[in-house]
């Protein structure tokens, strides 16, 4: 679905992603991992179009992204940033039918078909009884809810997620990665940046472990955290178990009093 | 209440406002004397009395508008033409063009100064100040400004100098005639430009990297907009000179009425920008007849005690 051949981008501090290659495939699940400043969040930018690579390729289904407009292209490829400050009091219903505009455009207003579009995503992730509440009235965890249900009123082909589940309760992480897997399984292409070594393990089929803007290791969950490549992208010490039930690798912190 | 009630409430409040803004003044016009005009009266009434309902209405409407879009594109709930120090930007230009006697092309004048304004607002932005400090800058412009403004009318002294003194202040009875129409024509069409754009200040509302991911090529529109808003802010100073808090008060009181989505407000702001200043006008021309007050004073005062009230309920919040 996407291929990214190469890519360099760097702000004025310094580069930031160097000579990174990488494929994206259709109804993939696909995590990011890697330390804090790996360059996990401008990847991701880049894949959404909010950023341009400085050199390299990057083609979304057989075309160069340079060649599809920013219109075009949304259509296709929904955002979720990992905080997104609501600065006037919309109202949930008002907040996620903005989801509708890259399909509405500028002018038009919404037919039958968009109408029916918000309504389903409302009910499959469980917040139509939030609708006539105001964005500064909800928790976190309904707010997160919100904002993923106005991506996929946007009916992207492929969702990117930056952190989809900071700031959030284990309930409520659970829940969301829950409905993330979901629309995962009814065909959305799903890249997510994510924090939680442990919640990549679970939920991602391939996980992309990122150090200083370079790929150190993609594959499976079992092929990527092991405590030899957690260890040497995060700088500490950890050790890897099987999550009994999932039998997914699982990391455990060990606090440096107890190190030997 | 429903929508529909709402909207019919508010076209009931906007033929009640300009009856009164017609009726009431120096002169008191009532219905039945609408209806059986002398001379005079005709005079009084087209030469004086519609023109200025008219200028009040669209200077009103224009401050609320700009003010609405403004505070979407910089995603402040605090900014408007005049908390930014944009129409104190308009009102130097307005000046300059007194000084030099060009008074047709006074909203020119004023065009360029908003423009000025807006130049610094936009370089400052790129620093990532808080709200509040973009709102300094604007108290800061606001007295840098009308310090010149008073600086060069007292080197100038000549007998333009007390007109010109309050037409700036915020009167609605100094402008040249000849630029109502025009600014009527232009401040009507921008807003339905703007209110059809409504969408993309939605989208701009969110920030301008999830803006971009849905589409919206922020820089572009974000430049439109301003040009647009100083447009309108040019004009609306040129007709009633520094009115301060019609478009922070309106758009604010709309969106809680109405709902906050963009092409929603924008034009229930510019019906509810008018009816506010007109009937803030009239109150000015009638509360201590036959003396007529500037508008301004209305509008600050109005402002003040709304701004008090909101910062002392929302108590330590940030507003």
């Amino acid at each position: 679905m996407m291929r990214i051949e190469n890519i360099s981008f760097s702000y004025n501090a310094g580069p930031v992603i160097s000579n990174l290659s990488a494929e994206i495939r259709a109804g993939e699940f696909v995590g990011i991992i890697g330390p804090n400043g790996s360059g996990k969040s401008t990847l991701l930018k880049l894949m959404s179009k909010i950023l341009s690579p400085s050199s390299g390729a990057m083609s979304m289904g057989g075309r160069d992204l340079k060649e599809i407009s920013l219109e075009r292209y949304a259509r296709q490829v929904a955002y979720m940033p990992s905080d997104t400050e609501v600065c006037f009091s919309f109202n949930v219903r008002e907040f996620i039918t903005m989801g509708r505009f890259p399909h509405a455009g500028r002018y038009a207003g919404l037919g039958k078909k968009d109408l029916h579009i918000i309504n389903m995503a409302a009910r499959n992730l469980g917040i139509e009884h939030l609708s006539e509440k105001r964005m500064e009235e909800l928790s976190q965890g309904e707010k997160q809810m919100v904002f993923l249900a106005q991506a996929i009123i946007q009916q992207p082909r492929l969702l990117l997620l930056d952190e989809p589940t900071s700031h959030l309760d284990i309930g409520h992480t659970y829940r969301i990665m829950d409905s993330i897997l979901k629309l995962n399984s009814e065909d959305l292409t799903v890249v997510a940046v994510l924090h939680d070594l442990n919640l990549a393990s679970e939920y991602c089929k391939r996980l992309i472990l990122l150090k200083d803007g370079k790929i150190l290791r993609h594959g499976s969950p079992q092929e990527v955290i092991t405590y030899q490549n957690i260890e040497n992208s995060y700088m500490t010490r950890v050790l890897v178990y099987k999550n009994p039930f999932s039998g997914k690798p699982h990391v455990f912190g060990i606090p440096s009093s107890l190190r030997k | 209440m429903n929508i529909k009630t709402r909207y019919s409430l508010l076209m009931l409040l906007f033929l009640g406002s300009i009856y009164l803004g017609i009726c009431l003044g120096a002169e008191t016009f009532t219905l039945s004397r609408l209806f059986s005009l002398s001379e005079l009266d005709k005079v009084i009434l087209f030469r004086i009395r519609l023109p200025r309902v008219a200028a009040a209405f669209i200077t009103g409407a224009g401050l609320a508008v700009s003010g609405c879009v403004l505070q979407a594109l910089l995603r402040n709930p605090l900014a408007e033409s005049y908390t930014l120090g944009i129409s104190g930007g308009a009102s130097l230009g307005i000046c300059a063009g007194v000084i030099m006697g060009k008074l047709s092309l006074i909203p020119f004048f004023a065009f360029i100064g908003a423009v000025g304004s807006v130049l610094i607002i936009i370089s400052s932005s790129k620093r990532r100040f808080s709200n509040t400090t973009v709102i300094l800058l604007g108290v800061a412009l606001n007295f840098l400004f009308s310090s010149l403004v008073l600086f060069i009318l007292s080197i100038v002294k000549n007998d333009r100098f007390q007109p010109t003194l309050m037409w700036l202040i915020g009167d609605i009875s100094y402008f040249p005639p000849g630029i109502l129409l025009p600014a009527i024509m232009l401040v009507t069409v921008i807003s339905v430009h703007l209110a059809f754009s409504g969408n993309v200040y939605d989208m701009i509302s969110m920030g301008e990297e999830k803006a971009a991911s849905m589409g919206v090529d922020t820089d572009m529109e974000k430049k439109a907009a301003f040009f647009l808003c100083c447009v309108i802010t040019g004009l609306c100073v040129s007709l009633g000179g520094i009115i301060g808090f019609a478009g922070l008060i309106v758009p604010h009181v709309s969106r809680f009425i109405f709902g906050s989505t963009q092409r929603r407000i924008i034009p229930v702001s510019f019906i509810s920008g008018g009816i506010f200043l007109l009937l803030a006008d009239t109150a000015a021309r009638t509360l201590i007849r036959p003396v007529e007050m500037p508008v301004g004073v209305i509008t600050g005062f109005a402002g003040g005690i709304f701004f008090l009230s909101i910062l002392l309920k929302s108590g330590r919040r940030e507003f």
